[in-house]
């Protein structure tokens, strides 16, 4: 009697299946993995977008840009913004933006104003 | 068993793929928003540089900035000479429109029927805002108070029911009715502690003072008004001409004095009171301004016996033969002084004479001359086109200067620009034009 003939043993079963149920969690955890990746750059694009509106506000105005930590909600979430300013060696201020969302990480964005020692 | 195995790695490594490609967008997307940053702070520093911090373009040339840990490298392409930069302001060619100078702005005024077209440009900004249309008065005259107020200018009717109205940047109005407006020659507006006013003067001098909040002064306190007026642009006549009003230092104590030069006469005010009044039996005065070369104010008198010019020094006017700049044109109405250089009107035309010989045509046209920024005079001229503004034509040509900045991150060459900046050297100190980013 040929093997293709005669059912599995029950060894062979249990190997197949502790195979499978390996090979759909290693399947799931990617997919909760990509969720996951894939909300927290959604946060960092937001955060992103969030970063570069406050930078363009204080190029816009010229200072003073208004330093310290402030909450902003952007698409249903909270994401916290971090404004600090300090002196420059060539006469100007470093803006230094961090917005932290609930996923993805801080997201920093600098730009060197050579005026504006002003709003330090 | 192994085809299934198969399907569930292929969609492991699928989506492992999507969160490569996810992450690495993201990334480039952040570097690339740093890296417009880093060059707009370069360009900043480049600027900056070139003006306050007072280097030579050579001297700048392969200069490196460094912010949000990218580097741009700063290159200097090409030098060369620009013309007085001359704004052209849109908007402007409609006929019968004025221009109202008034602190660093101008507002464009075209009358449509019953009511004022109004539009307000910014020439910090380069922008034209449309403000809602005002009620017409027909016989009234405009003075700039000054944007930084808030509030644009003042109508000054002297018709019947006579009223000045205040114009803020919303386009609304405010009126402030006088018991009686009485008869004036010239009047300038501005602010008042920071509360938007017009002085008017009679042959007298000030004669009364609205402000915005509704306080009418006359007399003794018109004439305290008249000399705590932060005044914001030229001062406007009411017709008859020449009536002009020069602000200046005319006793060398430090602070402001007005003169005011009405068709017979020049009156000269300090805060004690009328300091000189001086006429030429059978002239009037034809051009008229402060030059420091000449150590005070200069009129030309114009009357049948040709063109006589005084100044007025220690021992009050006396007759002086013009020299330099002033010398050379057969000047007409108000000129200004600057850089050894007269700007004003010439048989027409408004042009630039300076000591050197040099004369330059400003631009063809009917233009005046107003302070729109901080360095020197400059010119609001009037073409077939519409109005342009000419800054600091008295400080001659600028320096224009091409900039090539490349900012790289360690993996390369993230993001090129081209920067084209113009530096005008005036006597307040310098400014500059960035051009367009490319």
């Amino acid at each position: 009697m040929s093997a293709s003939n005669r059912g599995f043993s029950l060894a062979e079963t249990s190997i197949a299946s502790a195979i499978m149920v390996f090979v759909l969690l290693i399947l799931a955890a990617s997919v909760r993995s990509f969720t996951a990746v894939r909300d927290g750059m959604a946060c960092r694009a937001t955060a992103l977008t969030i970063a570069a509106d406050r930078i363009a506000a204080a190029e816009a105005a010229g200072g003073p840009a208004r330093v310290g930590t402030s909450f902003v909600e952007a698409d249903g979430k909270s994401f916290q913004v971090f404004v600090s300013c300090s002196p420059d060696s060539a006469a100007g201020s470093i803006m230094t933006v961090t917005v932290t969302g609930p996923a993805g990480g801080p997201v920093t964005l600098e730009r060197r104003f050579a005026k504006g020692t002003g709003w330090l | 068993m192994t085809a299934a195995s198969a399907v569930v790695l292929l969609s492991t490594l699928l989506l492992l793929g999507y969160l490569g490609r996810m992450s690495r967008i993201q990334t480039s997307r952040e570097i690339a928003a740093q890296a417009g940053l880093s060059s707009s702070g370069a360009a900043d520093w480049l600027a900056w540089s070139l003006t306050d911090g007072g280097s030579s373009p050579a001297g700048l040339d392969g200069s490196r900035f460094r912010s949000g840990g990218l580097v741009t490298q700063i290159s200097l392409m090409e030098e060369y000479p620009v013309p007085p930069a001359s704004i052209p302001i849109p908007h402007s060619s409609e006929p019968g429109t004025e221009a109202i100078p008034s602190g660093g702005a101008v507002s464009l005024l075209t009358p449509c029927g019953d009511s004022l077209s109004v539009i307000f440009f910014d020439i910090h900004a380069g922008s034209s805002t449309q403000l809602p249309g005002i009620p017409n008065p027909g016989n009234a005259i405009a003075a700039g108070t000054g944007d930084a107020s808030g509030w644009l200018f003042a109508l000054i009717d002297h018709g019947e029911g006579a009223s000045v109205r205040f114009i803020d940047l919303g386009g609304e109005v405010a009126v402030s009715m006088p018991p009686v407006l009485p008869d004036w020659a010239v009047a300038e507006a501005g602010t008042i502690d920071g509360i938007p006013a017009v002085v008017l003067y009679s042959d007298s001098g000030p004669c009364m003072a609205l402000l915005r909040d509704g306080t009418v002064l006359s007399g003794e306190d018109a004439a305290r008004a008249a000399f705590g007026l932060d005044h914001t642009g030229p001062a406007a006549s009411s017709g008859e001409s020449p009536a002009d009003l020069l602000r200046c230092d005319i006793d060398m104590d430090g602070s402001e004095d007005i003169v005011l030069i009405l068709p017979w006469a020049v009156l000269c005010m300090t805060r004690p009171g009328i300091e000189a009044v001086d006429s030429v039996p059978g002239a009037s005065p034809s051009a008229w301004g402060f030059s420091s070369i000449s150590s005070g104010p200069v009129v030309c008198w114009e009357g049948e016996s040709g063109r006589t010019w005084r100044r007025f020094g220690w021992t009050g006017f006396q007759n002086f033969d013009p020299v330099a700049a002033l010398s050379s044109g057969g000047w007409e109405g108000r000129f200004v002084e600057g850089f050894n250089c007269i700007a004003g009107r010439s048989n027409g035309l408004r042009i630039a004479s300076c000591s050197s010989g040099a004369t330059r045509l400003l631009l063809a046209g009917t233009p005046f001359l107003a302070d729109l920024d901080p360095g020197g005079p400059d010119a609001l001229v009037r073409s077939g086109d519409g109005w342009s503004i000419m800054l600091d034509p008295l400080g001659g040509d600028g320096t224009g200067t091409r900039w090539s900045l490349v900012t790289r991150s360690a993996s390369g060459v993230i993001r090129s620009d081209t920067l084209s900046i113009s530096v005008y050297m005036d006597e307040g100190g310098s400014l500059y034009f960035p051009g367009v980013v490319q």
